[in-house]
């Protein structure tokens, strides 16, 4: 096989599948998840070749001569997201054979599934803005209809459109910066644009650097479009781990380190990054703290470690925060696969009524606490080296401010991962359903997952070896030093501190009941979730409300007038214009002399 | 090598009409599986001859066939033949079922083979008589085989009217010649090309632009084609349509490109194109006809061809020339997909009318989809290739830079727009909810048809998801060009 | 001598003959009007070339041609008058639109 075209049959297996899907379920429904699942396979393992296909030239296509030229990147920036959207796509694949055996339109499901995992592949060895951009929409349609499955629940179909809404707002901005690249330097090819970036203006600069960020806010929920992530919890947790855990999440962090070239020439923006980053990290973390919704615990707990890896990018540790990205990716794919497990069982998503379930689900049980583990990043698990390398990135880069910020969410972490952990699987049980471990293709998944979370920082030395195409600096290293450079930082002083304190507030946390009593005000914030989504939700309706009178009067006068018009307009002058062809030899024949008189007229003239 | 390839291609087309004229009659009861299945193969053999005759580089060659027939083989002419051929092949491969309830037979096929050798005749014949032989060889088997259903009133006026105005056509061109003769004194495309710097021949290049713009269908000299092409069997219809009146294009782009230099001609195809395209897309919009509407869009099409020809000639960018004949291959194999389904339809439904079409779509499914993709093709919707041609001929308006280059372009894309007015419903009534009348009781059509629909189906999406190397043949084509050849 | 002028003129009245009469002959006498005009110019191109025995061959051949256009008319215009009893080309105009 030519292997050049190892990305190019990457994105197009799953596409293929996504097609063939809907087509196999007329002639046999049954045999969709295992079809899918197959095309699954198949996908990871050629991604696995592409492991090997780092740094080499991949096939471009000239499609539109001269405007569209489009290809594959490949180093390790564009190469992590897509093999973590093949890898975890299989794994959440097998797991939807236990998961949604009982739901219905499955074809609709593994459709939309292999299509997602096809557009975050083709989103991220895009070499070209255009086609990124294009990919970039792909995932958020997907998400959409997605989240709005069990599209019968009202709640589910308006989390679907409050999605799609926030995260337009982030595409606008995108799609802004892209725009005016390519006004300014002629191309949309990634790699050109960046480099030819320096010579933009400032002002310019500035406006792009806004797009670019506005858009991976959008996409990556951070503060303060992350309204959408919680509510998109109404999706299948199959989704919630892959989508909005795993995959497009990322996708907001990617471009920011894609285009980190640029956004190093304003200072300015790295430094509202940081922030950004930093203070999404905090609220995350503080939101999840007080919540009872396990899957609303992990959506904020994604906000959260989103805010570290755009914090991360935002003090120069791109490598950093892709190792983050990877990580993260691993252990909250974990995390949600094991909460689907559990609600899977109980029938309900409030921690409240769980508790105790360790002892009927043995492998569910474990396995979430190594995820709950690394994400507190606990020393050795990877959640642990990357999220160790970001602060040792921000130690180094000086930024205290949002530092701080960082580190305090770093111990919100810390407690509540512990406390999710307890009330869910330790403790008494509170519910008399009658529990028992998932089968086997949802435990596998998880137990394959939980393998990853505790080793995967192996991987950094293959990880790093060509990161140096990227453009980027960032030393080469491999695991043992790793090891030797993580433990002897002053970055790990702080991980442990946050731990241990993480721990002690567990641990006390019946002791620091005083403090509800102290400031109810600051409780009861919380539990609103710090009111975003009351202004939000009242901003929107408003927005709504008024775009809902304008469009009804655009579309009922202004659209319906011009409609009539074109449609009724060209069909008279269609009928008029028949009569032209007369039916009689004679004109045919006086339209040769016109036509002669008329060539004759325009030469001579 | 390339004149004996050519010989076989030549030999293999005259012997199988004769083959195929002498089987029929031989054997009256199997006429047209005879006639038909020797024609077929014959075209075939000449098609794989032929295709052997391909060379991307090298200028033109000049060759003599059979020690009589001086040619000269180019790229480009290369391309043009090609595709008559395979369109060819394609037809005569569904003519045998689709002509079951024809008599007569016998003359179909061999006239078709002779269509085709006529149109190879024209891509490689460089001087200006044996052109317009090769012109009216085309044109009388064209008349034969639009009127050969001469037991019918329609066919038959539609075949005088086409008469009529073609014969009145290649007088003229016949006119321009003796003039180009009695100025020159010699008529080969390449001394012309090289004498003919700054000689004032606005007459003949008038009469050369009516002459072949009726074979064209150039608005409004377009007359004769929404009588001739519905009104002929569905085969010829997508042989006409899909190849002939290109020809008549390519034939006079071979001309002008020799004798036009000193004049304006690709700014008078642009306007004229500009008209063609819009009077094809309005006059099409309320046809009642499925046969009749495609033949309008063929018009239609025929203005994109000639504004990219036109744009090519005068402000000299190459995409014009590449989109302009890009075009013609890939509106031959839709097009020709596009008439073969309509005659699929009528096959079963014996009407033409739309409205006794509605839910078709439901019995006749794989005419339906490749009549589909067709449409939508030809509507310029990505990714099939009419949208890939389409692109090539406006961006060359946007690349002239000139006001009309933008102009052009910017009304093209109108007329796509407008075009989906008519491509869309005719999908919608094929896929229609309730069923006409006849509907419920048809089935697909036999495979030899549904091959042929599938090929070009296929040969559709092909060039739109992949046009290269056909694209960058024809764009080398027109690199190698110096005046005609 | 100049020959042009009656090559001409033969064309106007053949475009006139095509533009004024209904009857197909007549139609058909306007065509081959036309087609004289342009074998004479051919003959005259030749004289005026002084290649007259080329063009000659030529014209041969255009007239030849001729005749077969000639034959399928007439074998058109013969199954038209077998529909509609009638050579005028005011009933034939079934196709319009």
């Amino acid at each position: 096989m030519n292997k050049e075209m190892i990305p190019l049959l990457l994105l197009i297996v799953p596409l293929a599948g996504a097609a063939l899907v809907p087509l196999l379920n007329f002639f046999a429904s049954r045999a969709v998840p295992l079809f899918s699942v197959f095309v699954g396979l198949v996908t990871a393992v050629i991604g696995f070749f592409l492991l090997g296909q780092i740094g080499a030239q991949a096939a471009s296509f000239e499609w539109l001569p001269g405007v569209l030229k489009t290809g594959f990147q490949l180093d390790t920036l564009s190469v992590v997201p897509a093999l973590i959207a093949t890898w975890i796509g299989f794994l959440v694949l097998i797991y939807s054979l236990g998961y949604m055996k009982h739901e219905e339109n499955l074809s609709r499901y593994y459709s939309l599934t292999l299509l997602f995992i096809a557009s975050m592949i083709g989103m991220s060895l895009a070499d070209n803005f255009l086609s990124l951009f294009f990919f970039w929409e792909v995932m958020g349609v997907c998400s959409y209809a997605l989240i709005g499955f069990f599209y019968k629940d009202p709640k589910a179909a308006s989390a679907g459109v409050k999605a799609f809404l926030t995260t337009r707002i982030g595409d606008i901005g995108l799609l802004a910066a892209i725009l005016t690249i390519y006004a300014f330097t002629g191309t949309f090819s990634i790699s050109q644009g960046l480099a030819e970036g320096s010579k933009i203006a400032l002002p310019l600069l500035n406006f792009i650097a806004f797009g670019f960020i506005l858009g991976a806010v959008g996409k990556s929920a951070q503060l303060p479009l992350h309204v959408w992530l919680p509510d998109a919890m109404e999706a299948p947790t199959t989704i919630s781990a892959l989508i909005h855990a795993a995959t497009m999440v990322n996708a907001g962090v990617y471009l920011l380190a894609r285009v980190y070239p640029l956004l190093s020439l304003v200072p300015s923006w790295l430094v509202v990054i940081q922030w950004i980053g930093a203070l999404t990290a905090l609220l995350g973390s503080l939101l999840a703290a007080f919540h009872n919704d396990l899957k609303r615990i992990l959506a904020y707990s994604t906000i959260s470690q989103l805010g570290y890896m755009v914090f991360a990018v935002g003090v120069g540790g791109v490598f950093a925060s892709q190792f983050h990205l990877f990580s993260h990716a691993i252990f909250k794919a974990l995390l949600f696969l094991c909460a689907g497990a559990v609600i899977h069982e109980l029938k309900t998503r409030d921690i409240r009524e769980m508790g105790g379930l360790q002892k009927f689900m043995p492998v569910t049980g474990t396995t979430f606490l190594i995820g709950a583990l690394a994400l507190m990043g606990l020393p050795v698990l990877n959640g642990f080296f990357s999220k160790d390398m970001i602060l040792e990135e921000g130690l180094i880069a000086g930024s205290w401010g949002p530092l701080i910020v960082a580190a305090l969410a770093a111990l919100l972490t810390a407690y509540y991962s512990l406390r999710t952990t307890a009330v869910v699987f330790w403790g008494k049980r509170r519910t008399s359903a009658h529990v028992k471990e998932a089968p086997v293709v949802m435990t596998g998944p998880l137990t394959l997952l939980a393998l990853g979370s505790l080793v995967s920082w192996v991987l950094v030395g293959p990880l790093t070896t060509s990161w140096i195409r990227t453009g980027l600096e960032a030393p080469h290293i491999d695991w043992l030093e790793l090891l030797r450079e993580t433990f002897s930082s002053t970055a790990f002083l702080i991980t442990v501190c946050v731990i241990v304190l993480g721990f002690l507030i567990f641990y006390y946390r019946r002791n620091l009941g005083w403090l509800k009593g102290k400031i109810p005000a600051f409780f009861k914030a919380v539990s609103v979730g710090l009111g975003f989504d009351i202004l939000y939700g009242w901003l929107s309706q408003q927005i709504y409300a008024t775009s809902n009178l304008l469009s009804t009067f655009f579309e009922e006068k202004v659209m319906e007038g011009i409609n009539r018009a074109t449609g009724e307009g060209s069909v008279a002058l269609s009928i008029s214009s028949r009569k032209m062809q007369t039916g009689d030899l004679h004109w045919n024949l006086l339209y040769i002399v016109v036509a002669l008189l008329i060539i004759l007229g325009l030469i001579l003239w | 090598m390339s004149a004996s390839f050519l010989e076989t291609t030549i030999s293999l087309l005259v012997l199988g009409a004769v083959a195929s004229y002498l089987g029929g009659v031989l054997f009256r009861h199997r006429e047209r599986l005879i006639s038909g299945v020797i024609a077929f193969l014959a075209l075939l053999g000449s098609l794989i001859s032929f295709s052997l005759l391909f060379r991307m580089t090298g200028a033109s060659e000049k060759v003599l066939l059979f020690g009589v027939l001086s040619w000269q083989i180019d790229l480009l002419g290369w391309i043009v033949a090609e595709v008559s051929l395979v369109l060819g092949t394609v037809v005569a491969l569904y003519s045998i079922v689709y002509m079951e309830e024809d008599t007569g037979t016998s003359k179909f096929f061999p006239l078709l083979l002779l269509m085709v050798l006529s149109v190879i005749g024209l891509a490689f014949a460089y001087d200006l008589f044996n052109l317009y032989l090769f012109f009216e060889l085309l044109s009388i088997t064209s008349f034969a085989l639009v009127a050969f259903r001469k037991d019918k009133w329609e066919p038959v006026e539609a075949g005088i009217k086409f008469m009529v105005m073609s014969v009145t056509g290649s007088a003229f061109i016949l006119l321009g010649i003796s003039l180009v003769y009695a100025q020159f004194g010699n008529l080969d495309l390449n001394y012309l090309f090289t004498a003919s710097g700054g000689a004032s021949i606005w007459l003949p290049i008038t009469l050369f632009l009516i002459g072949f713009g009726i074979k064209a269908a150039m608005f409004p000299l377009h007359t004769w084609l929404p009588d001739a092409h519905p009104e002929a069997p569905s085969g010829i219809s997508a042989m006409l349509s899909g190849i002939i009146i290109q020809t008549g294009l390519f034939t006079m782009l071979r001309i002008m490109l020799s004798l036009g230099a000193s004049l304006p001609w690709g700014e008078i195809l642009i306007w004229f194109a500009l008209l063609t395209m819009t009077a094809g897309n309005i006059m099409a919009l309320t046809q009642k006809q499925l046969k009749r509407m495609l033949a309008y869009s063929s018009i239609a099409q025929m203005g994109y061809i000639l504004l990219g020809i036109g744009m090519g000639a005068t402000y000299g960018v190459a995409s014009g020339f590449t989109g302009g004949v890009f075009h013609i291959i890939t509106h031959a194999f839709m097009k020709g997909l596009a008439f073969l389904c309509a005659g699929a339809l009528i096959f079963r439904l014996s009407s033409g009318y739309l409205e006794d079409m509605r839910g078709a779509g439901w019995r006749m499914p794989v005419t339906a989809l490749t009549f589909s993709v067709a449409a939508l093709s030809l509507a310029g919707v990505p990714p099939f290739s009419g949208f890939m041609s389409k692109l090539l001929i406006y961006q060359s308006g946007i690349q002239s830079g000139t006001a009309l280059g933008w102009a052009g372009s910017l009304v093209a894309i109108f007329n796509s727009v407008l075009s989906l007015g008519y491509y869309l419903p005719a999908i919608g009534v094929l896929y229609s909810k309730e069923k006409a009348e006849k509907v419920p009781a048809i089935k697909e059509v036999p495979w030899a048809m549904t091959v042929a629909l599938v090929i070009l189906c296929l040969l559709t999406i092909y060039l739109g998801v992949q046009p290269d190397p056909v694209r960058s043949w024809v764009a080398q084509a027109f690199s190698l060009l110096k005046g005609g050849f | 001598m100049n020959l042009w002028p009656f090559v001409f003129a033969l064309f106007a009245l053949g475009i006139f003959c095509l533009l004024t009469r209904r009857n197909l002959i007549k139609i058909l006498i306007g065509l081959e009007l036309l087609s004289k005009g342009a074998t004479l110019a051919l003959i005259w191109s030749g004289i005026l070339r002084n290649s007259l025995s080329y063009t000659q061959s030529l014209a041969v051949i255009a007239i030849a041609i001729e005749v077969m256009v000639v034959a399928v008319f007439l074998a058109l215009v013969y199954a038209f008058h077998e529909k509609s009893s009638s050579l005028d080309t005011d009933d034939m105009r079934r196709l319009k639109g």
